[in-house]
Formats: structure tokens, sequence, C-alpha cells
């Protein structure tokens, strides 16, 4: 089970905060809620991550959706994950390559104002 | 060490709403199976992934039905798919690159590379019967070699199934009491072919590749963990047949000649997961062979047909001499020298009346069988339309006009006509984007003829062809020739040219025969080309032209 909250930040950026397993069910639960939040308009995104047990393939997938949307849109998705078992995932499968994964809040800000 | 105590299983529907029931039964195993938390963080991602790979690869016909399994030992544990449908080896079909960029990221490839980062060992099985498995071993980190060993080496095809686990385990273990455990690297040479061999080797981990015509050659076929080598040289007592190499980082359980015999072939379920492992491999491999086999007949076939072709092609054109048996005024030497296969060069000699004869030659582009049917075309239409001696300067274009009829494939030819009038001398001739015939007067040095207006044939029916004479004297020499003469290529990449023509003509006798002079220059291109032979058709007609006193000896 995975949770999705949104919180929207004074300055401008938008927090979107995932707890729980992003595995097979979980991802395929909040698929639609998370690709309408970062996939549908030009933003700045906080994915939080620090409350995720685990991450699977397709929640990888997912969060790489959401980015490359606000990529094309031009506005930027940065991952917040401190150092856990999901972050030696991401960096394990590449992910510290190909978006902004950054492991406090203070650096996920000044990622997205960057 | 107890095994049937930890063994459960579940029984899934191939389909993604099944996944519901597969986190809470595998977070209860794995309570029971009191797993540290590494481990159970990497088993819970490894089984799901491999559940989502199974469920993704479901084709229409397969069965729905499949069955998860997880087995605890001492600090290791593996999970087991069981699943009936198509062949899907995910170990050895399946490449896995990182993606670069965020773009390509999307296509995916991330769920096998978090199940091989996870896991410690991997294996993929099928049966005779379209069953399906695929293991994924796990054990603690930091554990001794040997205890990752015995799990792999649980899992490798020869002890698979045919006893209880109990059995195979205990099985598993009198071996890795006996035998050696080796890495390669990757790239290593485990066996070179053509040498003793008194050791099976157990691939436990990683690939090897089989090289059949030695370690530089392409590999014919890889095998991944799970499966054996070297066991055909100790069966059939020979050297080995083929070369084993690493491609990547792998472990091999070192089998004896005598533990082989004794232990393993001695031993009735071992022995017969044994063949299994022979029979599987050898479809596997004769599959592949069977294949190539096919491809190597219908190769040699079609050589055949094209030797047959050529050989069609050479033979309608006129190459016994004399040519003119009835025209003693002209002396005609033919040849041509096809470079390969079948080429588009060709050449005529026709006589019209008493008095008028012809030689022409021509070039179709392109090589192979359409090149040959377009110059048979080619050639047909020129004996057709040169009938009579007064029509001879309308011989191009309606050549041409025909040739442009259905040409979808718009080949073309070049092509040059001669006409000579035996009793004056007087030589007639067109060409349609050919080569300048090369003149070599009696006594005199060469020179090239002018070339009428004209064009290649084939392409546009308009074209105007004009029509070009020369007064031939006795003795005097006409040269038609194709470009695999004048653009021959030595190994250096320098081209022969016209130079090197007119230079070798230049250089033989003033007496020389038409034969004496294509002879000539046939040998000095064939020099000029070297070692590397020519790489085009080389042909030629030469005409020589011995007046109305018969028996002109020069």
């Amino acid at each position: 089970m995975v949770e999705l909250e949104t919180k929207r930040l004074d300055n401008g950026v938008t927090r979107l905060i995932l707890t729980g397993r992003l595995d097979l069910e979980g991802a395929t639960d909040i698929e639609h809620q998370f690709l309408a939040k970062t996939s549908t308009e030009k933003d700045l995104i906080l994915v939080d991550l620090s409350g995720v047990e685990l991450i699977a393939s397709i929640g990888m997938r997912l969060l790489l959706s959401g980015a490359r949307a606000q990529k094309q849109k031009g506005g930027k998705l940065v991952l917040l994950c401190p150092p856990s078992r999901v972050h030696e995932t991401l960096v394990k499968s590449g992910f510290h390559q190909l978006l902004t994964l950054v492991s406090d809040e203070g650096g996920a800000l000044a990622a997205l104002h960057h | 060490m107890t095994v049937t105590d930890n063994q459960h299983r579940l029984y899934l529907q191939r389909e993604i709403t099944a996944v519901t029931e597969l986190t809470p039964w595998l977070q209860q195993v794995m309570d029971q199976l009191a797993l540290s938390d590494d481990l159970r963080f990497r088993l819970d991602l490894v089984v799901m992934e491999a559940v989502n790979n199974v469920i993704q690869h479901r084709v229409a016909g397969d069965s729905a039905d499949m069955m998860v399994e997880v087995v605890g030992h001492t600090d290791g544990v593996w999970a087991r798919l069981t699943y009936q449908g198509a062949d899907f080896n995910p170990w050895l079909d399946y490449e896995v690159a990182l993606p670069q960029t965020l773009d390509m990221a999307l296509a995916g490839g991330f769920g096998i590379h978090l199940m091989r980062t996870y896991t410690n060992g991997r294996f993929y099985r099928r049966d005779d019967q379209g069953k399906n498995q695929m293991v994924l071993v796990l054990v603690e980190e930091g554990v001794a070699s040997d205890v990752l060993d015995r799990l792999l080496l649980r899992h490798h095809r020869l002890f698979w199934q045919g006893a209880d686990e109990v059995t195979i385990m205990g099985a598993v273990e009198e071996m890795l009491a006996t035998c050696e455990v080796v890495n390669l690297v990757q790239g290593e040479v485990l066996l070179a072919e053509g040498v003793e061999n008194h050791e099976m080797y157990l691939l436990l981990q990683g690939r090897v590749e089989i090289h059949l015509e030695g370690e530089e050659a392409p590999a014919a076929f890889l095998l991944e963990a799970g499966q054996s080598v070297g066991e055909m040289s100790i069966i059939e007592g020979r050297r080995t047949s083929a070369a084993v190499v690493a491609s990547e980082m792998s472990r091999l359980v070192v089998v004896p000649e005598l533990y082989f015999w004794e232990k393993v072939m001695g031993v009735s379920w071992l022995a017969k997961n044994m063949v299994s492992i022979l029979s599987s491999r050898m479809r596997r491999f004769s599959d592949k062979m069977q294949k190539a086999l096919r491809q190597e007949l219908a190769y040699v076939h079609w050589q055949k047909e094209l030797q047959a072709a050529a050989r069609i092609q050479t033979d309608i054109l006129p190459h016994r001499p004399p040519f003119f048996p009835r025209h003693p005024e002209v002396e005609v030497a033919t040849l041509m020298l096809p470079a390969k296969d079948v080429g588009g060069d060709f050449y005529d000699v026709i006589v019209l009346d008493e008095t008028h004869v012809c030689v022409a030659v021509g070039d179709v582009s392109g090589k192979g069988l359409p090149a040959a049917l377009f110059m048979m075309k080619a050639l047909t239409l020129l004996r057709v339309s040169m009938q009579n001696p007064t029509t001879f300067g309308t011989v191009l274009s309606q050549v041409n006009r025909l040739l442009c009829v259905n040409n979808d494939e718009m080949n073309f030819t070049t092509l040059v006509v001669m006409m000579l009038d035996v009793k004056r001398g007087r030589l007639t001739y067109l060409s349609g984007g050919h080569w300048a015939p090369l003149l070599r007067r009696r006594g005199e040095g060469c020179q090239f003829l002018p070339v009428p207006e004209g064009a290649l044939l084939g392409i546009t029916p308009e074209v105007r062809y004009g029509v070009a004479t020369v007064q031939l004297a006795v003795g005097d020499l006409v040269l038609l020739y194709t470009d695999g003469v004048t653009e021959c290529e030595n190994g250096k990449g320098q081209v022969w040219g016209e130079n090197g023509l007119r230079r070798v003509v230049d250089g033989l006798g003033i007496g020389v025969t038409s034969e004496e002079v294509v002879a000539g220059v046939k040998g000095a291109v064939q020099a000029f080309a070297g070692a590397e032979g020519i790489d085009d058709d080389v042909t030629m007609v030469a005409l020589r032209y011995l007046g109305v006193h018969d028996h002109y000896k020069g």
C-alpha cells in the first residue's frame, strides 16, 4: 500500500509525499493520481520518498514518467530520498544519472530553483 | 540441515491483479524464516520483479497458473517460480544495459536489472512439456562462499529434480566436499579446442561462450549458469571439440572424470538429469545446425544456378573464331573475362550481308542476375534491330526505345556498334555512352576515335544518336573494350587508365593480329591488377582490316 499527499509550498514548489511500498500494487494504485499531478502542467515538483519502504521497477518508471513530462514542459522534478535501501536501489539503477536525486530538503529546493 | 520445514508455496494466477496476494504471503513467509532485514528487503523486491516478469511475458495460449516457492536455508534462501508457456530465458536472451538518458529510460529493463543486482545466483530451465522454472538464490551478505555454492549447485540442472529435497542436498554437499570450485574472469579460456580433458565443469554463476572454430572465431552459442561443459570429451574419451571462454565473471564446480562416472553417472536420478542436460543442449545445438545447414544448402543451390546462368550468358556470345569465314577482308578476335559470378558486359559479331559485318560491345549497369537478364534483352534487341546496312544509322535509337519499355528497374547499358564495309574499308559507328574505340593505324601510334552524339540506352526514349565514319586502310586495327579494361585497379588503388591501354597497344609490333592485341591487353591488365585479380568484367573486340587482297600477312 502506498499513499500520496500533496503540499503546496510558499516558494512555488509542489511537494508530493509518497509513503509505503512503491511496488507493483502500490505503483498501480497511485499511477493516475501521480501522473495527473506531475504530467499535466509545468511545475516545480519535489517528490519526497523519505517514507517509501521499497521501490520496484514499476515504481521507478512512474517517477521517470513524471520527470520526463516536466522536462518536456520546461518544469522540474527532483527526488528527495535520504540514505536508505530505497536510495541504494535508485543509485544501483543509475537514477542519479537520469534525474536529480538529493538526500535532504535544502538540496532539493536548491536544485528546483537553480 | 533440515529443509522441508522451511518450504513454502503459493499458487497464483498469471495476472496483474494476483499480486495483491503475493506481498502478504511473502511477508508471512519471511517472518517464519526469520530472515535478516537485508535479505528480507532483497527477497521482497526480486520475487515481486520475477512474478511481474512472468506475468508480463505471458502470451496467448499460455496456462494462467503459476507457483511461487520460497525455501529457507541457513544464511540463505531461494525462490522458484514455476509456470507453463512460452520460452523466455531472462538470464540468457536478454542483455540489460541501463539507460543513459531520461528519454531512453522509459523503455524499461529495470526489473531484470534489479533481479541481477539483488540476487547471488539465477537460473532458468524449461522442460520438454513447456514447463518453465525461474530460480533466484540469495544469501546473507558476507557469508562464506560454500554457503552460496551449496544453494547454487542445488539449482544446477544436474540436481534440479529426481529426488526429494534432503537427498538432493545430500548429493550437493557430497560433491562440494570433494570437488573444487573455481572462478573465471571475463575472457578467460576454460578449455581450448583439441586438448585432452578429464573434467566436467558445472556453471554456477556467469556465462561461457562455446567457440567451434577456435577461440578467435565468433561464439557459436552461450551457456548460462545451470549448464555444464566438458562432459562430452569425458564420455567419448576424445579431445575437446570446442573452445570454452568465460564471457563474464563465472564460477564453476570442477568434477573429475572418476567422480563423474561413479557419483554422477552411477546414481540413477543424477544420470537421468545428466542425460536431460545433454539432450536439451543437443536440441538447442541441432536447431542451430539445421538452420545453418538449410542456409548452406540454399546457398550452394543458388551458386549452381548462378554458374549455370553465367555459362548461358557466355554461350550466347559468339566465341568460336573465325567469326567471319566468308569475309576474309576482316579479322576479329574477342575476349570476355568475367570478374565474378554473372556480369553485365556483352559483345556481338554479326554478318549483315556479303559486304557488311558488325561488331558491338556493351556494358550493363549493376551486377548479378538482374544485369545478366537486362544484358540478354539488350543483346536480343540489338540482333533483331541490325538486319540490314541501310537502317544501321537508326539501330541505337531503335534498341534504346525498346529497352525503355517497361524498364521500371531503370537498368541501362552502354553500347557501341560498328559496321564495316569490307570491300571499301569504310567503318561506320554509333555510340551510346560507351568509351571511345581505339584506332591503331598500321605503322602509327594509337588514337581514340571521336565519339558521336548519344547517351546510355534504356533511360530516355527520345535520345538521338549521331553516326560517325572513318576510313580504314589495310592493316588498321580497331579495339572496342569495356571499363573493366581502362578502370582496372591495382592493389594500391591506382587506375590503369586509357593511357595504360594506349601504351600497351602502341608497344605491340607492326604486323600484330587482332588475336595478339586482345591477348596482349589481357595480359597487361592482369599483370597490373596483380594478386588482387580483376574486379570488373574485362571485355574486348578487336577488328583488323585486311583489305580485299586476301591473305594479308602484314
